[in-house]
Parts: C-alpha cells; sequence; structure tokens
C-alpha cells in the first residue's frame, strides 16, 4: 500500500489542485486531522477562490458550500492510502505520510497559505465556520436550513471569533452589518480589547 | 504617504475625539489617505463626517482604487476585513509604482499580515510616538492621550506609553 500511496502522490504533483488542496490541508499543522467532512467542504470552498475553483463544482449544500467532487476526491485518496478517515476525523494515513511530505516540499507557496486557513478554521465551532463561510459567500447560504439557525445568534458567533482573533473587528463588523465603531465599543464592553498598541 | 485604516480614524477623531493630531501629523509633512471603502462602508455618523470635512479642505486623500487585484490580497489572509484590504491593496500599488507609503493598522491579525508579507506599518500609538519624539505633542499631552486610550478598554496591552 505504502509504495501505491507513493505514486498516488506523485500523481498529485503532477495533478489537480483539488487534490494538493486536500492532501495539504491534511498534512498542514503538524497533520493534525480535519474535523469533519463539512469543515473539509468549508476549507477547500474558501481555498478554491485562490485555486481558481469552478471545476470543483461548489453548489449551495444544508452546511454550506458542497462539492460532490471533493467528496469523490476524498474517497479516491482514502482507497490510495493517502488519507484515512474516521471518528469525524480526516488524516494522512501512515501510508500516505511521504507523499504528503514530498507534496508539501514541492507546494511549499500554497502549503503557506493552506496553513492559514487550516490554523484560522480548524479549531472553530462548526456554527462559526458556517457563519464566517456563509456570510462571506451569502450565494452559498440559499439551501442551508443550519445557517439560518446560525444566524439568528450571529452577534454572538461574531464576537466569540474576535475573542479568539480569528476575525479583526472590521471582519466582525462586515458579517452582522455594523459600524466598526459599534463592534469596537461592544468587544470593550466585553472584555475583548480588540487593538494592540505598538511596542515602544 | 500614511494609509489609514478605519480603527485609527476611530482613535484619533472617535475615542479620542482630536482632529488637531491630523493637523499635527501634517505639520511633519506626512501625506494621509484613506481608502474610499474604509470611508464610505466602515466610517459612520460623525467620524465619518469629519473624515470627508477634511478630504474638502485637502488634508487627507481619498482613495479610489477598484476592486480588481484585491481577490489575490483577500484570499491570501482570511480573517480581515474588506478596509483592511484595501489598505494593504493601497499600500502594494503605491510601492509598486515608486512611491513611498506606510500602512497604519492597529489590529493584531492585520499587522501580522503586514509583518509576514514585509508591509511597512505601525498603529495610531506608533504615529502618536512620532509626534512625540518630534516635539510636536508634549509629554503632558502624551500622557492624556494615553490615559485617554487606556480608559477606552479598546486596546492591549493596558500598560502602554507614549
Amino acid at each position: 500500500m505504502s509504495a501505491m500511496a507513493d505514486a498516488a502522490g506523485r500523481g498529485a504533483l503532477e495533478g489537480g489542485r483539488l487534490c494538493k488542496i486536500i492532501v495539504l490541508l491534511c498534512h498542514a499543522g503538524g497533520g493534525e486531522p480535519i474535523r469533519g467532512e463539512a469543515r473539509m467542504q468549508n476549507l477547500v470552498f474558501m481555498l478554491s477562490h485562490r485555486y481558481g475553483g469552478k471545476e470543483m463544482g461548489f453548489e449551495p449544500g444544508a452546511h454550506g458550500p458542497c462539492s460532490r467532487t471533493v467528496v469523490e476526491e476524498t474517497r479516491y485518496l482514502e482507497e490510495l492510502g493517502i488519507l484515512s478517515s474516521g471518528d469525524g476525523r480526516i488524516e494522512i494515513a501512515k501510508t500516505g505520510r511521504k507523499a504528503a511530505e514530498a507534496l508539501a516540499g514541492q507546494e511549499s507557496d500554497m502549503l503557506q497559505i493552506v496553513e492559514r486557513y487550516k490554523e484560522m478554521f480548524n479549531d472553530m465551532s462548526e456554527d462559526e465556520v458556517l457563519a464566517y463561510v456563509c456570510a462571506t459567500y451569502p450565494d452559498m447560504a440559499k439551501s442551508s436550513a443550519a445557517y439560518d439557525s446560525v444566524k439568528s445568534n450571529m452577534e454572538m458567533h461574531v464576537m466569540s471569533m474576535l475573542r479568539k482573533q480569528k476575525i479583526t473587528s472590521a471582519k466582525a463588523a462586515e458579517m452582522i452589518d455594523e459600524s466598526r465603531e459599534y463592534v469596537m465599543k461592544k468587544a470593550a464592553r466585553d472584555g475583548i480589547p480588540v487593538l494592540e498598541a505598538d511596542a515602544p | 504617504m500614511k494609509i489609514l485604516d478605519s480603527s485609527v480614524i476611530i482613535g484619533i477623531l472617535g475615542e479620542l475625539d482630536r482632529p488637531d493630531l491630523v493637523d499635527k501629523i501634517l505639520e511633519l509633512g506626512h501625506d494621509l489617505a484613506v481608502p474610499k471603502y474604509v470611508l464610505e462602508t466602515e466610517l459612520r455618523g460623525e467620524v465619518r463626517r469629519k473624515v470627508q470635512e477634511m478630504a474638502e479642505s485637502g488634508k487627507v486623500r481619498i482613495l479610489e482604487y477598484s476592486a480588481k487585484d484585491l481577490d489575490d490580497v483577500f484570499t491570501a489572509f482570511p480573517g480581515m476585513g474588506r478596509g483592511e484590504y484595501y489598505v494593504v491593496q493601497a499600500y502594494r500599488r503605491m510601492v509598486r509604482e515608486g512611491g513611498k507609503a506606510y500602512c497604519i493598522l492597529d489590529e493584531r491579525k492585520a499587522r501580522s499580515y503586514a509583518s509576514k508579507t514585509n508591509i511597512k506599518h505601525t498603529g495610531l500609538i506608533g504615529l502618536l510616538r512620532m509626534l512625540k519624539n518630534r516635539q510636536i505633542l508634549n509629554g503632558q499631552d502624551a500622557a492624556g492621550i494615553g490615559a485617554a486610550l487606556k480608559d477606552s478598554g479598546f486596546r492591549t496591552p493596558r500598560d502602554f506609553v507614549i
């Protein structure tokens, strides 16, 4: 299986961007697993805007953007022994480590961007991920009953993301359609200092 | 050219209510600019009105760049507001055209992005220190401004000194 995974890894290096994104997402951040399929879909969707994602076929789904191609590609990478999944986790399989490392070495610029996305989204709650993605790309919220529910508590989710420094107060203001001054004042009331003083 | 993000403008014209600080920065020979998006979308009420007046009197330049190459910045670093992306975009254009520019950003995430991409930047406290060091602000005034900023609760760490 390891030799097969290595060969598939080399294929990934030469092949489509979607395959690279999925493998790098699982490899980034010390190989921390991606927490669930919906999160994988959302992460790939966000990255697809940088890496020409029309061919990835995203459509509005129940939990935000959804692409059958992403599901199929993930399964394919599992069959090849590069990825493994279970218990709501998608990660690099033991047999896929070598191929993932090779890909990361070849695609260091892409890895840097992917790292940023994973660091930002992988420890958010599912509701926060949905809130961020659907508020940023409202077209993807059309079929999401889950987002309708999240939307009713949008300010709470946004302030939670602000507290964790996942977003700036400017992004928070955009997400709840308020002024930045409103968000800054609310943050101060909630004990979230959002601005940084320059080092002396 | 110092390109201002909305948090800095809110700091000077809202939190501190000190429009004279803009005059003091201009006294030092610095030009100030604000992306149109920041003015029209992120600033509201009295603060926006004051910036509009400053633009009309030529104190502040309003930058009207299209969103054409904004996606490159937007997709490289998630979590920032559109105004912050416009500030970075304006900086990149000015530098590309051979000009000198500085982003004035106050939020950690935006500043982290600027550091990682070699964008020259400072924040409101940095601007105030510059005024103090050049003796445009006296020690007493600087201390009063520092106390007012701490009281607002917007900033961390809380033990900063101007």
